[in-house]
């Protein structure tokens, strides 16, 4: 078992609001606009909409399990074997989501921040920061990111309110189908779900009464902002979206040279690299986590040195092109992303049900 | 040495900075700075040749190269290559400088007429791949060869391809030319309209001062081509699916102004005013305020646009043929009659440029997008029903409210 | 006891060093010795309160009878393995051939300087007073800042050699106790020969000894000492060190100045963004430019990039080379600036600024844009009020992580850092609070500094006994 100290609320929700944002604001509204030109901008919104009731689950059984972990709850409800599938699939879900970040920023940062550096040096920087993060423990990394968290959210609305002054005109709406807005919604909910982290580090976040919405604001600013920068990115490239692959990026890409100060390319720049070093570290902790709730004897570093083998192994082994990695993330994972949206949630509705079980145990 | 294991297990880091200095400190105490590896490129000129014997295309780079100065000067030299890719042709203009190219601060394109005989989407297809080149980059069309463009700006003042930016910026009489850029070319080849604009600027000779100081030295500045100069009246490139189809003079862009609703500035003028003491005088008003709204109305399943103009003018000229000059303006009233006037030249314009989209069967300001938006079902039921292009059977109204202060 | 035979005993022990003084007196038959070291006590005093009483009264004749005739009120009787630290300490040792005790009096007197104001602190307006070596004076001048029962002294000896003596100054009843005897408890278990300078405890108080980053508050004024004891800290004071600590230490503390407290609260909060930007300036401002320069110019002005361009075209050497052999200059005068006497001080400033300034940017040795940068990334770190010169090795290792990794290896660096610093807490205070973990009562004097009538708690970023310091 880990034996991480205890994080506040505050530092859960800024962990909530990385988690979510950083994924997000890349190479998906590109993707999401190609298929479904403007109505793209509701994409995410139907997909918060189901990460929200995901979240609300979460809260529901904080409340009512105050000291209990997850494992603890299905173990009780629904026996050992769930409790070892829960975290069998945790760790493929951490491990699989971790490969597939790193590839889509490794493409990032070969194409656009560097210009002939080679993946040994993306290793050289992410493999040893976010192991020390990972190995400091969740209180360690919570703060950290409490630090960094005002700078970030006055990062993303500059780049949001900068992306909007350069909309002139608003794109045709309704020129796609149902079927291909379900079918893309469908396709790209892999990209979604990672606050099921929430659930694995129940029994560490200490919430005192009324600091539910500690929680509850970070991670909906984020959801906010996720659909704004899908929006202004819609609104700007409906029918370019081809020539802006890295959303985030290009938003600022209207004003290169503002005002003669010089270009904000570097604004973006610095909040992608943080917002990958972050979640990078919360994948690869969150993997720890699930990994020594499986093999309870199992150490911080060994479980660290698994994460990097197998993190590793898959990266240089499994290389993909970016449009590889593309297709097979909407062909494979969204199967997958059923862990999160579907498997969740039923244990979370088992344990709310049947409490008395779980408490019953305990008096 | 076990003391010192012991020590570094505690603090792993340690070690890991001494690796990375090890591994890539020693390359990048040898690293120069990456200014000096890449070319600065900051005009590009596109020529599709006539003679296609050296090659189709010819790729000229106004590139920036550095001089051992403390007084930091700007030193431009123009280089070019023929190749039969766009592509192909720009990694031979590199070949001449010595170094890779790099696009990032590009601000201007320039193409020549020529390109306006093929598919220009196509041929720009390799300025996109290049994720280094900014999309809102202009892009522009010369009647000249894009090289003598080039070096027209090489030998203006410095920096100088800010001066054709602002000579597209400042030229606000005329609506698309600020916007000419690659982001929105493609947009509005690849958007329902399949429409896009390039603002369209010439190479006249014009009158230049003969001293003109130091810079003028520093940018390599030849006596003989003292005088030439570079234009922009307005005129703009209209294209459809990637394919140049007309042009549009100043004039013409003048009356797109009356009916685009995001464009705010301009001027009107009236002939044949007589009253008091002028007698067949022109008055030429400065539009200060314009606002457009638009409405939509289905009558038997035709669109109806109808068009609300409110002018704010400003009288700024009074060309009079008799009578007294300098006459006080302040006092003067204007009657119904010059606002009516006003008003028929307003519709004038605002029919001529009906018409133009009409004749030419493009949707220079987008009306399909805002149709759709507004009624989305109706809109694709007119569109189902309507044969040809569908602006012709849209019907447009207008009416104006001007008021001069 | 034989008296003349003690003495002896005692000057064999001391090694008959030069300040050793004895004398002998034999009064009614009683001999009586006298043994002091006169480089460490008072001559004066010893001649007109101790000798002079004694030898003129005729009623000696035993230890009572000693002890009356002495005027002093610091008396003390020791044991024999006692006497030796109480000479060496600045007592006067009696002894009697009558009997076999050992009379101490107190004489401690050696010349110290008067309690002017620091070099390193001064202020605009405030007080300017400052700790000297002589722990008793500064243990007065903590005194004299509070009327109050509550405050405590308690001494503590370290060092087997130098028997330093060091008290630990708290407020009883807003200190929190568990914190009082920790500290305590870690004084008591030193075992080292020596402590000549506070300096020295530094190390052995923090809670990550190894670490570059200061973990023990320090000051040599005590108005910002009584300021930290009243919010709950614990001060300790060592003997022949000018500078007291403070515990527990949060890195807010670097930012603040004493002068915020007494200057408008809108100017002190203007004065502190101001420090941190120095602080970030100084950290970070070489790093980023180096690895802006080396890996992506594409992010800098086309007129940035003609500057460096044309200013490094005769450059010899690299920028990474470049910038390392600048900071190193930097350093060489820093250091050089430090120990020349002043009147050499202003011929090498003329000297460094020609060198580094003029004659190396004509010559074409360095280029002015790096000269800026490191100019101002070394100037901004003294907007810092407390001396924090390991941020400079900070700096360094951000220069090579911009130049061997890019901004990539950059803002890992910064993140690690951060990460790193989290991971540090002084007595149970996070090392980076109220920011990290975000304590909102605590910002009313982190960043931001807000009237006094509106701080009204104590600092919660660490245990204290009492919250409320104003009603």
């Amino acid at each position: 078992m880990t034996k991480d100290k205890t994080i506040t609320a505050g530092q859960a929700g800024a962990m909530c609001f990385f988690m979510i944002l950083a994924n997000k604001i890349l190479v998906l509204p590109s993707l999401l606009v190609e298929k479904t030109r403007a109505e793209a901008m509701f994409v995410p919104i139907v997909l918060f909409l189901i990460e929200f009731l995901m979240i609300f689950f979460f809260f529901k059984l904080k409340k009512k399990y105050p000291n209990f972990s997850f494992s603890e709850i299905v173990r009780k409800s629904c026996g050992r074997w769930a409790v070892i599938l829960t975290n069998v699939l945790f760790v493929a879900f951490f491990l699989s989501k971790a490969v597939l970040l790193y590839n889509l920023k490794s493409i990032f940062l070969k194409s656009v921040v560097y210009h002939e550096e080679n993946a040994l040096v993306y290793f050289v920087c992410f493999v040893p920061v976010v192991t020390h993060m990972a190995l400091a423990g969740l209180r360690v990394m919570g703060r950290t990111m409490q630090v960094f968290l005002p700078t970030i959210f006055v990062l993303v609305i500059f780049v949001v309110v900068v992306g909007f002054t350069g909309i002139t005109n608003i794109p045709a709406f309704f020129e796609s189908s149902v079927s291909q807005f379900l079918t893309t919604t469908f396709g790209h909910v892999a990209a979604f779900g990672d606050s099921v982290f929430l659930f694995l580090i129940m029994d560490k976040i200490e919430v005192k009464k009324g600091e539910f919405k500690k929680i509850f604001l970070p991670t909906l600013f984020a959801a906010i902002f996720v659909c704004l920068i899908n929006i202004v990115f819609v609104l700007a490239y409906c029918y370019t979206p081809f020539m802006h692959p890295f959303a985030f990026f290009e938003l600022i890409s209207f004003v290169r040279e503002y005002g003669g100060m010089g270009r904000l390319d570097l604004i973006p720049m610095v909040g992608i690299i943080v917002f990958s070093y972050f979640q990078l570290a919360m994948y690869m902790k969150f993997f720890m986590i699930s990994l020594q709730n499986l093999f309870e004897k199992m150490g911080d570093t060994l479980s660290a040195v698994v994460f990097v083998f197998f993190f590793l192994l898959l990266v240089n082994f499994v290389v993909l092109t970016s449009s590889q990695t593309i297709f097979y993330g909407e062909m494979i994972l969204p199967y997958f992303m059923l862990f999160p949206f579907v498997i969740v949630p039923i244990f979370s509705i088992i344990g709310l049900c049947f409490r008395k079980k779980i408490l019953g145990a305990d008096g | 040495m076990r003391q010192f294991l012991v020590s570094l297990k505690k603090t792993p880091m340690i070690l890991v900075v001494v690796l990375v200095f090890v591994i890539y400190g020693f390359s990048a105490l040898g690293a120069p700075a990456e200014v000096n590896e890449f070319a600065i490129v900051t005009s590009i000129g596109l020529d599709r040749l006539e003679d296609e014997s050296e090659g189709k295309y010819e790729v000229s780079l106004l590139v920036f190269t550095p001089v051992a100065e403390l007084n930091f000067v700007e030193n431009y030299k123009v280089v070019s290559a023929k190749a039969d890719s766009l592509s192909d042709a720009m990694y031979h203009a590199g070949l001449y400088i010595g170094r890779e190219v790099g696009l990032s601060h590009v601000k201007v394109v320039v193409l020549n007429e020529r390109f306006g005989q093929g598919d220009l989407a196509e041929e720009l297809d390799f300025l996109i791949r290049n994720i280094d080149m900014a999309t809102s980059t202009k892009i522009v069309m010369s009647n000249v060869e894009a090289k003598e463009v080039l070096k027209v700006i090489q030998k203006s003042d410095s920096e100088s391809s800010i001066k054709v930016s602002e000579l597209l910026n400042y030229n606000n009489k005329f609506i698309f030319t600020e916007d000419s850029s690659l982001e929105t070319f493609f947009s509005g080849c690849l958007g329902p309209t399949k429409t896009a604009l390039l603002s369209f600027i010439k190479l006249e000779n014009g009158k230049r001062e003969e001293n003109q100081g130091a810079s003028e030295q520093n940018s390599g500045k030849s006596e003989s081509d003292n005088n030439v100069d570079i234009k922009n009246d307005g005129e703009t490139v209209v294209f459809f699916d990637g394919k140049q189809k007309f042009k549009l003079s100043g004039e013409q862009m003048k009356t797109i102004n009356f009916l685009s609703g995001t464009y705010q500035e301009g001027d009107i003028s009236v002939e044949n005013i007589t009253k008091d003491d002028f007698v067949d005088a022109t008055l030429i008003f400065d539009i200060v305020g314009k606002r457009t709204d638009y409405r939509v109305v289905y009558e038997n399943g035709i669109p109806v646009i109808l068009i609300n103009i409110d002018l704010k003018l400003l009288l700024t000229e009074i060309q009079n043929k008799d009578g007294l000059v300098g006459k006080d303006v302040e006092r003067m009233v204007f009657e119904d009659e010059i606002l009516d006037k006003i008003s028929s030249k307003v519709k004038e314009y605002v029919f001529e440029a009906v018409s133009i989209m009409r004749e030419n069967e493009v949707d220079i300001l987008d009306f399909y997008t805002f149709l759709n938006n507004l009624s989305p079902i109706k809109f694709k039921k007119f569109l189902k029903t309507n044969e040809g292009f569908f602006l012709n059977n849209v019907i447009f109204k207008v009416g104006t409210r001007i008021s001069i202060e | 006891m034989n008296v003349l035979k003690q003495i002896e005993n005692f000057c064999q022990k001391l090694h008959d060093s030069a300040d050793v003084s004895t004398r002998f007196l034999e009064k009614n038959g009683v001999q009586i010795g006298f043994v002091y070291l006169k480089s460490i006590t008072d001559n004066l005093l010893f001649v007109e309160g101790i000798y002079q009483p004694i030898s003129v009264s005729e009623e000696i004749v035993d230890f009572e009878s000693l002890k009356q005739a002495i005027g002093s009120n610091d008396l003390s009787v020791v044991t024999r393995e006692e006497v030796l630290g109480k000479i060496l300490e600045g007592s006067v040792c009696i002894f009697l051939s009558s009997d076999e005790r050992f009379l101490i009096v107190d004489n401690l007197k050696f010349d110290s300087r008067m309690p002017n104001e620091p070099p390193t602190s001064p202020v605009i307006s405030g007080p300017r007073e400052g700790f000297v070596e002589d722990i008793k004076t500064n243990i007065s001048l903590i005194r004299r800042r509070f009327a109050s029962e509550k405050l405590v002294f308690k001494n503590l000896c370290v060092g087997e050699i130098t028997k330093t003596k060091i008290v630990v100054a708290y407020l009883d009843g807003i200190a929190d106790d568990k914190i009082v005897e920790q500290i305590e408890n870690k004084i008591k278990k030193i075992k080292i020969d020596g402590v000549i300078d506070s300096y020295y405890l530094v190390s052995l108080l923090a809670d990550r000894p190894n670490s570059v980053l200061r973990q023990v508050g320090s000051s040599e004024k005590p108005d910002i000492v009584a300021a930290k004891m009243l919010e709950g800290r614990v001060a300790i004071v060592v003997n022949g060190s000018p500078i007291v600590l403070t515990l527990p230490f949060v890195f807010l503390e670097d930012l603040q100045s004493s002068n915020d407290y007494y200057t408008n609260y809108v100017y002190a909060t203007f004065l502190r963004f101001v420090r941190m930007c120095g602080l970030l300036i100084a950290v970070l401002g070489p790093g980023l430019y180096i690895a802006l320069q080396l890996f992506h110019y594409n992010v800098l002005p086309i007129k940035y990039l003609i500057t460096i361009a044309d200013s490094t075209q005769q450059i010899p050497f690299t920028p990474f080379l470049e910038i390392l052999f600048i900071t190193l200059l930097f350093h060489i005068l820093y250091e050089v600036s430090l120990r020349l006497p002043s009147y050499l001080g202003l011929a090498t400033s003329i000297v460094g600024a020609l060198i580094l300034g003029d004659t190396g940017v004509k010559a074409g040795l360095i280029s002015p844009p790096t000269v800026i940068v490191v100019a101002i990334g070394k100037i901004a770190l003294y907007t810092l009020p407390e001396e924090n010169a390991q941020i400079n090795l900070f700096q360094f290792l951000f220069i090579i992580l911009g130049a061997t990794l890019g901004l990539l290896g950059f803002l890992g660096g910064v993140i690690y850092l951060f990460n790193y610093v989290n991971g540090i807490e002084s007595y149970g205070a996070p090392y980076l609070a109220p920011f990290s973990p975000f304590i909102f009562s605590d910002n009313k004097d982190g960043l931001l500094k807000v009237p006094l009538k509106d701080m009204k708690t104590r600092p919660k970023s660490f245990r204290n006994e009492k919250k409320e310091r104003m009603s």
